[in-house]
């Protein structure tokens, strides 16, 4: 506990400098995140570079279509004017009455609305026929063109596309002469009004914001979808994308990306009218056609942006995912080392860190157990070592009381050696001083005496041979008892024989009581004897069967001296010895009825140096000892029979031809002391 | 109270764009409601739906001309529209800020509304209908129609005249030159006045009328015609619709199509294009129309040559 304790308040090593932890569940939705968006930007990035690519090519390619397209129109503007005037080409035409070209002309005028005026030169350049829309006709006004290109290059030519001129500044126009067919031929002039390539140019769609418009080769205006730029004679030979055009250079390329007339960023491309070599271009504002760029930019990064969305999500989805149950790991790791194990890290994610949680369970688990264990253990090692303290203890004072007993005993016996000499003194002396007495009244009574004298010397004499016969039976009964203090002092087991059972329980029960009395006066007990004549003799160490009456019988007083303190009215101690012949063995009982033997005693009362007695009053070995003696001993039995609050009986059973068992029980030294209680 | 109302104003000027048309029109004119019905078509065609139009018609009285020009710009409308040259002088004189756009006006840079055809730099521009050397042309038409024609008198107006002389008035005279007729010029402001002078060419014989364009004549067209038929005098007018209602012939533009044109200048100014840098443009393109009931009873054998060029044969 202490430890865990230790290990729990160990400082925060790392802790101190607070700098910024990025959490785990942090860092894994960094990492996720960030490999998700470069792996989209990247894709992103090599898609649109590849689209810009592919795109602009498109569109160029687009562009390119368109200027084709566009010059094409506008050459097919000019075909048509050519081939309308081509029909007052014949060759017989200058041949046709006036009236006939002239009424040519006028339909002329009428089909080809873009020419305002028409006239006929003849073969020396002269002019024969004018018909105009503003103007009156003119008819043979001879003026000379004969030097004029409008001639010479239509003769040599065959068609003429003059130069582009603005008729008030503003209108757009160009001269075209055809030549006649035939041999010596005339010319028809026709002035067209370029403003009419408006339709054919503002036709030409190019997407919502794109269109096109056509250039001198000096770069100036002649059509353009908004005609009033037209007419405001705009040179466009600063604008980057016809000057470009303009160069001419061979092999330049033919589109540009530049700012348009509008401003902004256009996508231009041109194409070359050749006969009249007029440019056309075609322009695009940047951002329409690049649009499907713009849509796949759009797309790509929305793509993008729902991609590193989804990512986020996912990663910090799985970061939590991760991260809880790591928490709670990290929880129930505090837990443990907080040093409470009851609780278990519950994970149901089904992988490592499940197993880790078990792990840590599992650990959590043995700690626990083992903890247990060692409370157990040491509370058992505790009680052994109480219990070893005790018994010490226990043992230690026995052998000091022993120490005292052994030399009690042998105070004893020598005292009683002492005490014997003079006791068969005054025996043997009583004994012969009765006889004495008897002589005595032989010799007087040959003698004459007074009978009155004579019947108070029969009286003394009587007396006198009373008081000697007192003297010998006490003198015997002393006897007795220091023989027995002898007896009972005397170490070793002494040899086997053939022993009166009744007298010997007798014996041992008034040496018991007496022993009682002399050590209390104030004992007082009922014996009741109940000795089986039949009992007979039995081949025993009488020594050590007295041993073991001594100590029952003891035990028996003491049982009802203590009854006896408890004030029981009308309780009459008694303590009653009973012998009964058993064929091959004899029983000896011996009852009290005293305090009797609780039931958590009785198992274990046989236990050496098991004792109930308050300390220094027994020393344990009484029971052990006289179990020992009757059934290793002798082959006997020794039972008890108890109530609490009732009554004792110990049975003893010895068999009659008991020597067979003839090792002597290895009694402890003073073992003769064993109920010291028992000892007068 | 001003502070107040001026904001709601403005903002009704920015919500709804404001043009006023004036017109040589009387209201109830069916040539002029046509026209008008153009204008506000080809407006609505380009998207100018929220667009208030506003028509004036002034007829063909100065004066009346005068006060309603005065009480258009006072309304400070975006743009004013006229139609002829009166109408434009009318409002052209009260404004130099208001956007006009005119269709119509003889000759603009002669008059000095705008400074060059291509660059007006002003804030006027538009569409002119005529060139002056239609004046040769009307005259060679008349007689090609009429090849006994030694007379010719252009009926002019106070529209066409520029410095002291008429706009149509040196073709006519030089092409009256080559063709060997007798070329006369009359100027006529009030109705009462044309009168005498077709009575005059009546009396003369084998003469012809040529009624220059301008806002006189399209208030007195039919007069001219029902007068010209009386004294059987040939008439060429460069208004379509007199060929039509009686006329021998007309040779002029579209002014319908001129007039649509127009109000794309008018949307485009809308939209914020500066009419300084919007060139005038002239028309592309002239309709001859004869009327071949009116040659009938005028006993004329129109050529076939004529009749080639004519756009438009009325019966």
């Amino acid at each position: 506990m202490t430890s865990l304790r230790a290990l729990d308040a160990a400082p925060d090593v790392d802790g101190s400098p607070k700098r910024f932890r990025l959490p785990l569940s942090g860092k894994f939705a960094v990492a996720f995140v960030g490999l998700v968006t470069l792996v989209l930007l990247i894709n992103g990035v090599a898609d649109l570079s590849l689209n810009f690519e592919d795109a602009k090519r498109t569109a160029i390619e687009v562009q390119r279509e368109k200027a084709r397209g566009a010059a094409e129109r506008v050459e097919a503007f000019l075909s048509e004017i050519e081939s309308q005037i081509g029909w007052t080409t014949r060759a017989e035409w200058r041949r046709v009455p006036l009236e006939q070209q002239r009424y040519d002309f006028i339909r002329l005028l009428r089909q080809a609305p873009a020419i305002t005026e028409v006239a006929y030169l003849d073969p020396s350049g002269k002019e024969q026929l004018r018909v105009s829309r503003l103007e009156p006709d003119v008819v043979a006004s001879g003026k000379d063109f004969s030097t004029a290109p409008r001639f010479t290059q239509a003769l040599k030519d065959k068609t003429w596309f003059g130069p582009v001129y603005f008729r008030r500044g503003s209108e757009p126009y160009m001269t075209v002469s055809v030549a006649h067919a035939g041999r010596d031929p005339g010319v028809t002039v026709a002035e067209v009004n370029l403003k009419l390539i408006w339709d054919v140019v503002s036709a030409i769609r190019n997407g919502t914001s794109g269109y096109a418009f056509v250039t001198t080769a000096t770069g100036r205006l002649i059509a353009h979808p908004d005609l009033s730029l037209v007419l405001r004679d705009t040179d466009l030979s600063g604008l980057p994308e016809v000057a470009g055009a303009l160069s001419g250079k061979a092999g330049a390329k033919d589109y540009e990306i530049t700012s348009g007339l509008g401003g902004g960023l256009v996508l231009a491309a041109h194409a070359v009218v050749p006969r009249v070599d007029w440019i056309v271009f075609v322009q695009l504002s940047l951002r329409e056609a690049m649009e499907p760029l713009t849509e796949s930019i759009i797309q790509t990064v929305s793509l993008m942006g729902l991609g590193v969305l989804m990512a986020g999500v996912a990663g910090t989805f799985l970061a939590r995912r991760m991260v809880i149950p790591i928490r709670q790991l990290e929880d129930g790791a505090e837990r443990f080392g907080a040093g409470d194990l009851s609780e278990r890290i519950v994970i149901r994610t089904g992988d490592e860190i499940e197993t880790l949680a078990h792990r840590f369970n599992s650990m959590a688990r043995r700690v626990q157990e083992s903890y247990e264990t060692l409370e157990a253990k040491v509370e058992e090692r505790t009680r052994d070592l109480n219990q070893s303290l005790d018994d010490l203890q226990r043992a230690q004072s026995r052998l000091v009381q022993s120490e005292k007993l052994a030399s009690l005993g042998q105070l004893t016996a020598g005292i009683a050696h002492e005490i014997k000499n003079p006791l068969n003194f005054v025996n043997n002396f009583a004994s012969l001083s009765k006889e004495l007495v008897d002589e005595l009244r032989d010799a007087l009574k040959p003698a004459a005496l007074d009978p009155d004298i004579r019947d108070e010397v029969d009286e003394i004499a009587g007396l006198l041979k009373g008081n000697l016969d007192k003297v010998v039976q006490h003198g015997r009964r002393a006897d007795s008892i220091v023989k027995n203090m002898l007896l009972h002092s005397r170490t070793g087991s002494g040899e086997h024989r053939p022993v009166e059972i009744n007298a010997l329980v007798e014996e041992s029960l008034n040496l018991a009581y007496h022993g009682a009395r002399a050590a209390k006066p104030s004992f007082n007990v009922t014996l009741a004897r109940d000795y089986d004549p039949a009992a007979g003799i039995a081949d025993i160490y009488p020594q050590e069967i007295t041993r073991v009456l001594l100590n029952l019988m003891s035990n028996g007083f003491y049982a009802t001296e203590k009854k006896a303190e408890g004030a029981v009215p009308g309780y009459a101690p008694t303590l009653s010895v009973a012998t009964r012949d058993r064929g091959d063995s004899v029983e000896i009982r011996v009852r009290d009825n005293g305090t009797g033997i609780p039931e958590s005693v009785k198992a274990k009362m046989f236990d050496p140096f098991f004792t109930t007695k308050p300390a220094g009053e027994g020393t344990g070995l009484g029971l052990s000892l006289s179990h020992d003696i009757v059934v290793k001993q002798h082959g006997g039995t020794v039972d008890v029979a108890t109530e609490p609050g009732a009554f004792t009986e110990f049975t003893i059973v010895l068999p009659r031809r008991g020597t067979e068992v003839a090792e002597p029980v290895t009694a402890p030294t003073p073992a003769f002391a064993a109920e010291p209680k028992s000892q007068p | 109270m001003a502070l107040a109302a001026w904001p709601v104003g403005a903002r009704a000027q920015v919500q709804q764009a404001h043009v006023t048309a004036l017109w040589p029109f009387a209201a109830d004119d069916a040539e002029g409601l046509a026209l008008s019905a153009a204008f506000h078509t080809a407006l609505r065609d380009h998207g100018q739906g929220t667009l208030r139009v506003e028509d004036q018609w002034g007829g063909a009285d100065r004066e009346r001309t005068r006060l309603l020009a005065a009480d258009l710009v006072a309304k400070e409308p975006q743009v004013i529209f006229t139609y002829l040259s009166a109408q434009l002088t009318a409002v052209s004189a009260l404004t130099r800020k208001i956007p006009i756009v005119f269709v119509g006006a003889s000759d603009p840079v002669g008059f000095g509304y705008v400074a060059s055809l291509q660059r007006p730099g002003g804030n006027i521009t538009g569409f002119t209908l005529y060139e002056s050397s239609l004046g040769g042309k009307w005259l060679a038409a008349l007689k090609e129609a009429v090849p006994t024609l030694r007379r010719v008198t252009l009926l002019a107006n106070p529209s066409s005249e520029i410095r002291g002389s008429n706009f149509y008035a040196d073709p006519f005279r030089s092409a009256a030159a080559t063709l060997g007729i007798e070329p006369a010029v009359v100027m006529v402001q009030r109705a009462a006045e044309i009168d005498p002078v077709i009575a005059d060419l009546a009396r003369q014989g084998d003469a012809g009328l040529i009624v220059a364009p301008g806002t006189f004549s399209e208030a007195n067209g039919d007069r001219i015609v029902a007068l010209t038929a009386d004294h059987r005098i040939p008439t060429v007018f460069a208004i379509r619709r007199f060929a039509n209602r009686g006329g021998l012939m007309s040779y002029g533009p579209d002014t319908t199509e001129a007039v649509r044109r127009a109000a794309a200048y008018v949307d485009r100014i809308l939209h914020g294009d500066n009419p300084a840098t919007l060139p005038v443009q002239a028309p592309t393109k002239f309709d001859l129309v004869v009327n071949l009931k009116t040659a009938r009873s005028l006993s004329l054998e129109v050529s076939s040559a004529l009749l080639a060029q004519a756009d438009e044969i009325a019966e």
